[in-house]
């Protein structure tokens, strides 16, 4: 699963770093930034989780991949 | 005959005032009547949004009108005179000058920089505790949810300890003159006196005069302000005030300082009011239910559970409705919009709507999703967005390590206040 923040979307709630911090953290401007763009298995549930909560809607899954 | 839901939105619509505390007491339910069958309601009491001279307020109550609007900058200006005082910054300003100033303002306000501030935060809210407890009844407000958020905030802006009680004084009159808050409606009385203004403290400060106080206050802020500024010039120090002294704007010039003191301004404000309102408001629901608060108690101590329960506390306890200036000829569902236009976006109803929000009338500590508005949506979103989280979390779980068991004081009922609302005074025993 690939992970990818739409910046024009972001203002930077963060709430994806509270549900997803190893995937989604800050960049200076403290908007949101892809940690790790290729999801690990195991933090699957925790990334889906963080797209569904985004008051944005700015986190994109691909979960094809 | 009896009225159709529809008459009765109507009626709620023309009677609507949500900056009077009266209107707190049907508040979700005129919230409701309005989002089911009048989601873009024309209010005819104006006091709601003193904006442009012959503009009609609309009120937006679902959560998708109120997310869209708050996302839509070109259609929906923040650049409305709510006060006697010049335009806030960034608040009362739009993209691109609006980018270019939160651009200033954001990095100071990171997560990483707030997380600096958490033993402090934590060491304040102790000591707070220490004196409230030592009594068996204290009022929360002035003991607690007021000093802890205020006094961190002077102490990150540069503001002098000893100020404190000015600074509260000056806030609660710019904010809180008419609104039901006790404290703000005594200081605007007494400012009246000291600016030799007539006003019958026996009845509701007469409406010009309550601009007249607020003005001549923030012109008094403003002096402050300058004071301040001058003083850091000359002796900078590990400040906010120092570090607006040498931002650049767009990385090309120093800030004016009528752009430094409107950037105060809303820091002041928007530092001083908020987080101290919600903690009322929650301390006050848990107050009277006890059975959540036992439950709350019973999770402070996992991160993993608090982070979402403080989440669903600030959507259910969200303060702001945010005003709107419609740039151009619009609609909105069936509804026409003229250029000049008011509407406002009320969080507080966007968050307790049930296209949004399963279980929306209950606090669902361990809700997911939580795409909730209480921290705004769109580029306004709340700039100490990270500050007011930690303070949340901190003073919270402090407050009900010490005292997890409380109800409200036999004689003293709360004092709520409308408007950005919140709680003036919250009386508690132990037990």
């Amino acid at each position: 699963m690939k992970a990818r923040i739409d910046t024009r979307r972001c203002q930077g709630h963060g709430q994806c770093n509270l549900v997803c911090p190893e995937v989604f953290g800050f960049d200076d401007q403290g908007f949101g930034r892809v940690l790790v763009p290729e999801v690990p298995e195991r933090l699957r549930a925790d990334a889906l989780r963080a797209e569904s909560t985004c008051p944005e809607r700015a986190i994109e899954l691909d979960t094809r991949v | 005959m009896t009225p159709t839901d529809r008459e009765r939105a109507l009626a709620a619509a023309q009677s609507f005032d949500n900056t009077k505390a009266e209107f707190l007491e049907h508040e979700f339910e005129t919230y409701d009547l309005l989002r089911e069958h009048l989601p873009v309601a024309q209010i005819e009491v104006a006091p709601l949004m003193p904006g442009a001279p012959g503009s009609t307020p609309y009120v937006l109550t679902r959560y998708s009108d109120v997310s869209e609007v708050l996302r839509n900058t070109d259609d929906f200006s923040s650049r409305i005179d709510i006060y006697p005082v010049r335009p806030w910054i960034p608040q009362a300003i739009d993209p691109p000058e609006h980018t270019a100033y939160r651009r200033i303002l954001n990095p100071w306000f990171t997560v990483d920089a707030m997380r600096d501030l958490e033993p402090h935060i934590e060491a304040y809210a102790e000591k707070l505790l220490d004196a409230m407890l030592e009594r068996d009844a204290f009022d929360l407000v002035a003991d607690f949810a007021d000093p802890l958020p205020t006094v961190i905030f002077c102490e990150l802006m540069g503001f002098p300890d000893d100020d404190y009680n000015r600074i509260m004084e000056w806030k609660n009159i710019v904010m809180h003159a008419a609104d039901g808050h006790s404290r703000g409606r005594a200081a605007a009385f007494a400012k009246a006196r000291e600016f030799g203004l007539e006003a019958d403290e026996a009845k509701p400060m007469d409406p010009m005069v309550s601009l007249q106080v607020r003005a001549r206050t923030a012109a008094q802020v403003y002096a402050y302000f300058g004071e301040l500024l001058a003083r850091r010039r000359a002796d900078p120090a590990d400040d906010l005030i120092s570090r607006l002294l040498s931002a650049q704007y767009e990385g090309k010039r120093a800030l004016t300082q009528e752009e430094l003191e409107d950037t105060m301004f809303l820091l002041f404000m928007a530092g001083l009011d908020t987080v101290a309102s919600v903690i009322g408001l929650i301390v006050r629901g848990f107050a009277l239910d006890a059975a959540k608060r036992r439950e709350f108690v019973g999770l402070i101590e996992d991160p993993k559970r608090l982070d979402p329960a403080v989440e669903e506390l600030v959507r259910y306890h969200a303060i702001v409705t945010a005003p709107r200036r419609v740039t151009r000829e619009l609609r909105l569902r069936d509804v026409a919009l003229a250029k000049g236009d008011i509407v406002a976006c009320v969080t507080q109803a966007a968050n307790r709507d049930g296209e949004e929000f399963e279980r929306r009338d209950e606090l669902v500590f361990d809700r997911a999703p939580n795409r909730h508005a209480g921290f705004g949506i769109g580029p306004h979103r709340c700039l100490g967005i990270h500050l007011a989280r930690r303070e949340l979390r901190i003073g919270l779980r402090a407050l009900h390590r010490r005292l997890p068991d409380y109800r409200l004081h036999p004689d003293r009922p709360p004092e709520l206040f409308g408007g950005m609302k919140g709680v003036s005074s919250l009386w508690l025993v132990k037990g």
